[in-house]
């Protein structure tokens, strides 16, 4: 018996195959981009940015699950976005960058970010300068790529936002 | 109304604070056993998504959306934004839900070979 809605159809060969959906674990690929963040919306946004400049990227919402992913990807992870504020950020990127060797770090900063913030454990300085900052821990952590959260209510636009994170990653040298 | 058209849609109470995102979705709504649908997001963010249906109908109650992630892995494996809340709002083919849960998962290569073909 088929109760749906009009138009909404019984699709058996869907139903099939998203109950084989396992929790994220890539398989092995090409160079990646991780991205880790709690925003979904910015998450999804700069998924499209990057697919758009040819750049492969994957999600995580937050740190444990980045290390997690990281783990099961067997693949070099070239650059590494990552909300300095979440719990837990400096030893994803210690450790994210002990494993992968040459792998860019970029920032992601609120727009609201005060000009000096630091994280929780003071282990990651940020010095803005012009929407481009230095960071550098005592551990030997160093960037100087941040990429500035949009406001709320600020405009977006999908072709200056490529531009944008073309030329980041265009300045990004290999670390 | 197209999916680009979200400045002027009458849903959207709150086109900016998300992220306009023009997706392919696939949605179950779970108060109705296995029904299932399709369409493409207009926008997502943490809290909710807006999304239009292929077929104008009037959704309700509790929902599950899978929303395809831009790019597949090595070009071949699907990774999902599974994400599952209630309709808030659902007029002609616009549909806006609020979030209560989302993660993120992968199709397996194998499904997304199967779908390929």
């Amino acid at each position: 018996m088929n109760s749906a809605p009009p138009g909404c159809e019984q699709r058996e060969n869907v139903k099939i195959e998203i109950a084989h959906l396992q929790p994220v674990t890539a398989r092995p690929c090409s160079a990646l981009t991780l991205i880790i963040d709690h925003d979904l919306g910015f998450v999804m946004w700069l998924g499209e940015v990057f697919n758009e400049l040819g750049c492969q990227a994957v999600p995580a919402l937050h740190c444990r699950q980045g290390l997690a992913l990281a783990k099961r990807l067997e693949l070099p992870i070239t650059t590494l976005l990552v909300n300095p504020e979440l719990p837990g950020a400096t030893r994803t990127v210690k450790a994210l960058a002990a494993a992968n060797p040459g792998m860019r770090i970029i920032l992601i900063r609120d727009s609201a970010a005060q000009p000096v913030p630091c994280n929780a454990d003071n282990r990651i300085h940020v010095i803005a300068d012009h929407g481009v900052a230095k960071q550098a821990n005592p551990k030997g952590i160093q960037t100087r790529l941040t990429l500035e959260r949009p406001s709320p209510w600020e405009p977006i636009s999908r072709t200056e936002w490529v531009a944008r994170v073309g030329q980041l990653l265009a300045k990004s040298p290999a670390q | 109304m197209s999916v680009g058209s979200i400045a002027v849609w009458p849903l959207e109470r709150r086109s900016r604070e998300r992220f306009p995102l023009a997706l392919a979705v696939e949605y179950r709504l779970l108060d109705y056993d296995e029904r299932w649908g399709a369409g493409k997001t207009c926008n997502i963010s943490s809290t909710g998504a807006l999304f239009e249906v292929s077929e104008r109908r009037l959704l309700s109650g509790s929902i599950e959306l899978l929303v395809s992630w831009p790019c597949l892995l090595d070009g071949v494996c699907a990774l999902k934004l599974v994400m599952k809340g209630r309709v808030v709002r659902s007029e002609g083919r616009g549909v806006a839900i609020e979030s209560r849960y989302h993660e993120f998962r992968t199709a397996g290569v194998r499904a997304a070979r199967k779908r390929k073909d």
